[in-house]
C-alpha cells in the first residue's frame, strides 16, 4: 500500500494513512472517525462472504420461515409472502420498503460486490466498474436486513400469546444469511476499493 | 490543523478523491461534491420539520387494528406498549417502546439541537456534539422494528373470521417519518460541527 493523502470524511482534517498491517485501522487524530481498515486477502474474503450470504438468502427464500396454527388451522409463511400479502393499495409503500430495505437492497449490493471482485480478479477491468461501485457504497446505509430478524422474533413472542407458532428452516437460514452479510460489511471497505480501482485504471491505461 | 478547505479541495463523499474546491462534480466518480457551508442545514431543518409533522399522525392514529370473532380492537403504537406490558412480555414492551418512541424523539431533539448550535450559538462541545451525531446515525434504522413486526403480523394472522390483524394508517405515517428522519441525519454535514468558524460565518 502506497501513501496517500486524504481527508477525514466526518472532519475534514487532511492526513496521510501511513501502510496498514494485518487488522489495522487507520483513525482520525481529531474525531475518531474510522478511515480505513485492512485485512490481508481483503478482496478474497469479501467475495467469499458475498457469495455465502447469497447462497444462504436463496435458501432463506426458498422454505417458509414461520409455522403458524390456530384451532387446527394451520399456515405456513415464507419470507416473499410476508412482503405480498399486504392486500391493502395504501399500504403498498410500506410493503415497498420492507422488500427494499429487507431484500432487494442487500441482494443488489451482494451482487454488485460480486461484480466487482469479478472485475479486480480479471486482468482488465469489466465495464460499468465505476458506477457499480459508487452504487454500492451508496446501498450499503439502507441494508435492513439484520433489523428484520429482530422483528421476526418480536412478531414470534407476540404471537406466541394467541397462537401456536414455531419457526421454519427459513428462519436459521436468513440468521446465516445476517452473519454473512455482517461479514461482508466488515470486508467491504470504500477506501481499500476505491484505491484498488485506480491502480486497475491505471494499470489498464498504460497497458492500452 | 490544516483541512482540505484550507488547502482548496474537496473530498468525494463517495469514493475519498480530493478534487480542488470549485468542481461541482467529482472527477473519479461523478458523485456531487458537498462543500461545507452552514446553508445545507437547510435540506436537514426542512427534513426534520417533515419528521416532525409526520410523528404526530404516526402516534395517535391506529398502528394495529385487530379483530377477533368480530370485534374489532384498534391500538396505537403506545397503546401496543400497554399491551404487551400489561401481558407480561416485558422485554419485547421494552424493544418496542425504545425502538419507536425513545429512539425516534431523541434522534429528532438531538438533531434540531445540532442544527440549532450550527445555526446559532456555536458548538459548546465539539467532541459531545460528533458523538451525539454518530450515535444518531447509527441507531436511526432500528425504529423500521414495528413496522416490519406490524406487516408480518399483517400477513401471518389472517385467519379469515376468526382472527385478523391490519395495518392502520399510522404505519404509513411511521414509515414516513423513519425515512424522513433517516434522510435528515444523511444531510447534516458533521464537517460544519468541526469548521472553527461556523457560527460566525453564517452572520457574514
Amino acid at each position: 500500500m502506497k501513501k496517500r493523502h486524504i481527508a477525514c470524511h466526518d472532519c475534514d482534517l487532511l492526513m496521510l494513512i501511513p501502510p496498514l498491517k494485518h487488522r489495522e485501522k487507520a483513525k482520525c487524530p481529531r474525531c475518531g472517525y474510522v478511515l480505513t481498515r485492512f485485512y490481508r486477502h481483503a478482496q478474497t474474503k469479501l467475495l467469499v462472504s458475498a457469495l455465502t450470504a447469497l447462497i444462504f438468502l436463496a435458501f432463506a427464500l426458498s422454505f417458509p420461515f414461520i409455522i403458524f396454527s390456530l384451532h387446527g388451522d394451520e399456515k405456513t409463511l415464507t419470507l416473499l409472502e410476508s412482503i405480498q400479502n399486504i392486500e391493502n393499495i395504501t399500504y403498498i409503500l410500506i410493503s415497498a420498503l420492507l422488500a427494499f430495505t429487507a431484500f432487494i437492497i442487500p441482494l443488489s449490493f451482494l451482487l454488485c460486490i460480486l461484480y466487482i471482485s469479478l472485475s479486480f480478479k480479471t486482468k482488465k477491468l469489466l465495464p460499468f466498474t465505476n458506477p457499480i461501485l459508487k452504487l454500492t457504497v451508496l446501498l450499503k446505509p439502507w441494508n435492513m436486513a439484520e433489523i428484520f430478524i429482530i422483528s421476526i422474533l418480536v412478531s414470534f413472542i407476540k404471537v406466541q400469546t394467541m397462537a401456536y407458532i414455531e419457526f421454519g428452516y427459513a428462519f436459521f437460514f436468513y440468521l446465516l444469511f445476517i452473519m454473512s452479510l455482517s461479514a461482508t460489511f466488515i470486508y467491504f471497505d470504500r477506501y481499500q476499493l476505491w484505491s484498488l480501482y485506480q491502480r486497475k485504471s491505471k494499470q489498464n491505461k498504460e497497458a492500452a | 490543523m490544516i483541512t482540505a478547505k484550507n488547502k482548496k479541495l474537496c473530498q468525494c463523499p463517495v469514493c475519498l478523491t480530493l478534487n480542488s474546491a470549485s468542481d461541482s462534480y467529482c472527477d473519479q466518480c461523478h458523485a456531487h461534491l458537498s462543500k461545507i457551508s452552514p446553508k445545507c442545514i437547510q435540506h436537514t431543518m426542512a427534513l426534520l420539520i417533515t419528521s416532525y409533522l409526520l410523528f404526530i399522525p404516526a402516534n395517535f392514529l391506529p398502528m394495529m387494528i385487530t379483530t377477533v370473532l368480530g370485534s374489532k380492537t384498534e391500538s396505537t403504537i403506545l397503546g401496543g406498549v400497554i399491551l404487551l406490558w400489561q401481558s407480561k412480555s416485558y422485554f419485547v414492551a421494552l424493544i418496542i417502546f425504545f425502538a419507536s418512541i425513545v429512539i425516534p424523539l431523541g434522534k429528532l431533539f438531538a438533531l434540531s439541537w445540532l442544527c440549532y448550535e450550527t445555526n446559532y450559538i456555536g458548538f459548546k462541545s465539539r467532541k459531545t456534539a460528533y458523538r451525539s451525531y454518530r450515535i444518531i446515525e447509527f441507531i436511526g434504522k432500528w425504529s423500521m422494528v414495528d413496522i416490519y413486526v406490524v406487516s408480518i403480523l399483517v400477513a401471518l394472522v389472517n385467519m379469515g373470521a376468526i382472527i385478523k390483524i391490519e395495518a392502520g394508517f399510522a404505519a404509513v405515517a411511521f414509515t414516513g417519518f423513519v425515512v424522513m428522519t433517516m434522510l435528515a441525519a444523511n444531510t447534516f454535514d458533521p464537517r460544519l460541527i468541526w469548521q472553527s468558524h461556523t457560527f460566525e460565518a453564517t452572520h457574514d
